[in-house]
């Protein structure tokens, strides 16, 4: 029998697969399946295809404005002594003391330099409802520690506008699956199962729209994450307007550094997207994958949160509310009392009814 | 007086050298047709099984042969029972241990009160637990004696009201015990898990979904392609698991037979 030599991989096993003439077929020599010649090479094709892709080059240059003298002259800057955090606000407000670390003591400075936002989106809930948001937020909370709520100022909460980067940007994806149909039937004694294996292979484009990264060190990204999604119905392009009676903080992370996470966002919800145009399957397991992501636009742009910053037990507490849909998330401490008195409250009552009922 | 008694003295001993070889009629409880005991072992088991039969009022019967007449274990078990007129009282309560040589065939089945107090479960325990290994090993004594151990057993739980079955096995019954202490925990843990995740909301998002331009996805190749199939075939295994309580067939007697 004849028999060319390839190194092509079966999809299966990835064992070498030979060009068998007596079949016509490609022949994988430790599973024994065997494959159609144009379905290996297209799969082929593909991944040379796909391997070519590069990560992207986001096109940071037009983010941003420069402030002219007048404007510079109305701005007013602070640096937190305690966390390092520069914030600036416009001459009419005073900041009192750090809305990331609640540090009363806040140094002015003089403004210079940093980049002027390209949009706004303004404070739609005011402090009322950020107050009355967080009072009911640990209303719910069974397992807070009673003096927890008590003991935290939410009367200090505040409102500040946080730096983002907003990123657009598309992305190319190549997938592929080995995808299972299970057919089980009974057939005299024996129960029979047919799994039948297909390749599954998805290409498109895709493309995002101002997707969010927070250009803050001091913010943590999964706060301001968690707070998501805003309604950019509402942004506007940036003016002085919206700055009074609030503080603004400075961006501090390039839009580089931010990109890393918004290329991972983009990335698994592109797989996702994709994936789930993928139906039918009992089991789908990816073979490759390949995301391109292609040269986007940055903007800068600020966004309204209240914060609050509290201190339990040593460690620090920090809430923040989407001030524009009031969306409000924080961590809060677990009290292990609780804890254990639910536990036990819900499970021995239980055991008792159970073991009644097994014992007779 | 003397004339007589001599006469009546040499029908006991015969009746005593009869009794286990021969016949079952007359009390006896076991019936060694195969000789498969000695004499000391078969009076032994006799004595047993005859002051369980008088406790209980419910006969428990052993009865081995050589050969059966043709049929199956459980025919020749059912007809040996009505035959010898085993059981105890009216009713004809008993339970009966059939062994036949030839082809190693066994049956066990019950009559009458024995449908009450040996269910399918008890009997399936007493076989495959404990008689059958056994009888497997040719220690035909001690296959015996276990019989009659565990139907003495079985009619003291059935006289207290609850025969022995699926739901008083003492395997069981820690399987139950277990999963009624191990159930509660798992669920007093979830609903804790489940308090103590509402008390952390600042997670990092993974995927970037809601900000996917809208009409903006474009499939431009979708490709299904079959590549090979496996087939798997497995034997369903006869259905073993019941619910309890004992099947009783139209002539009146429960049991099971089989090889041994």
């Amino acid at each position: 029998m004849a028999e060319q030599v390839t190194n092509y991989q079966c999809p299966a096993c990835t064992g070498p697969l030979h060009f068998s003439a007596k079949t016509g077929k490609l022949q994988c020599d430790y599973c024994g399946r065997s494959y159609d010649v144009a379905v290996i090479e297209q799969l082929y094709a593909d991944r040379e295809k796909a391997a070519a892709g590069t990560e992207p080059q986001w096109d940071a240059s037009a983010a941003g404005g420069q402030w002219t003298e007048e404007e510079k002259a109305r701005m007013r800057t602070y640096t937190c002594p305690s966390c390092g955090a520069e914030l600036i606000c416009d001459d009419t407000t005073a900041a009192t003391s750090c809305p990331y670390c609640g540090n009363p003591t806040v140094i002015p400075g003089r403004f210079s330099g940093a980049l002027k936002p390209d949009y706004v989106i303004p404070f739609r809930m005011d402090k009322a409802a950020a107050t009355e948001a967080l009072k009911k937020y640990y209303r719910g909370k069974k397992l807070l520690p009673k003096e927890f709520a008590l003991q935290n100022h939410i009367e200090e909460i505040k409102g500040i506008y946080v730096p983002f980067w907003l990123f657009d940007g598309s992305a190319s994806a190549d997938l592929s699956f080995l995808g299972t149909r299970v057919e089980m039937f009974r057939q005299g004694r024996d129960q029979v199962t047919v799994t039948r294996y297909f390749r599954v292979a998805r290409s498109g484009d895709i493309s995002f729209r101002r997707v969010p990264a927070d250009a803050s060190s001091k913010m943590p990204d999964a706060h301001m994450d968690s707070i998501e999604p805003f309604r950019y119905a509402d942004i506007k392009p940036f003016s002085f307007g919206y700055l009074p009676g609030f503080l603004a903080d400075k961006y501090d992370v390039d839009a580089k550094t931010s990109s890393r996470r918004v290329n991972e966002r983009i990335r698994a919800s592109t797989v996702e997207a994709f994936t789930a145009t993928v139906a039918g399957y009992a089991t789908l397991t990816p073979q490759y994958t390949n995301i391109r992501l292609k040269q986007g636009e940055v903007k800068y742009a600020l966004l309204p949160v209240w914060l609050l910053s509290t201190k339990w037990k040593g460690k620090n507490f920090l809430f923040a509310m989407n001030g524009q849909t009031g969306k409000l998330i924080g961590d809060l401490p677990v009290s292990w009392k609780k804890f254990w008195a639910y536990f036990f409250g819900i499970s021995l009552p239980l055991i008792a009814i159970f073991l009644t009922i097994a014992l007779h | 007086m003397k004339r007589k008694i001599l006469p009546f003295l040499l029908f006991l001993a015969f009746a005593v050298l009869l009794a286990c070889p021969v016949s079952a009629a007359g009390g006896n409880r076991v019936t060694d047709g195969a000789g498969l005991l000695t004499q000391a072992q078969c009076d032994e088991l006799n004595r047993r099984a005859a002051e369980i039969s008088q406790k209980y009022r419910c006969d428990v019967d052993i009865v081995t042969v050589n050969e059966m007449d043709g049929g199956d274990a459980y025919e020749a078990a059912e007809s040996a029972y009505r035959e010898n007129g085993l059981g105890y009282g009216s009713e004809k309560s008993g339970l009966l241990l059939f062994l036949s040589m030839e082809d190693r065939d066994y049956a066990l089945v019950a009559y009458g009160y024995g449908n009450t107090a040996f269910t399918d479960h008890g009997k399936d325990v007493m076989l495959d637990d404990n008689v059958l290994p056994l009888l497997r090993k040719d220690r035909y004594y001690e296959a015996f004696s276990r019989y009659l151990d565990l139907s003495g057993e079985y009619l003291e739980t059935a006289r207290a009201g609850k025969p022995f079955d699926v739901g008083s096995d003492p395997k069981r019954k820690t399987g139950a015990v277990a999963a009624a202490v191990l159930v509660p925990f798992g669920i007093a843990l979830a609903v804790c898990l489940i308090l103590k995740r509402q008390m952390k909301t600042a997670v990092l998002q993974r995927t970037a979904d809601r900000y996917i331009d809208r009409d903006s996805m474009h499939v431009t190749r979708a490709q299904d392609v079959f590549l090979y199939q496996t087939v798997t075939r497995i034997r369903i295994p006869e259905e073993s698991s019941r619910g309890g309580g004992t099947t009783i067939n139209r002539g009146g007697f429960s049991g099971r037979s089989g090889k041994f």
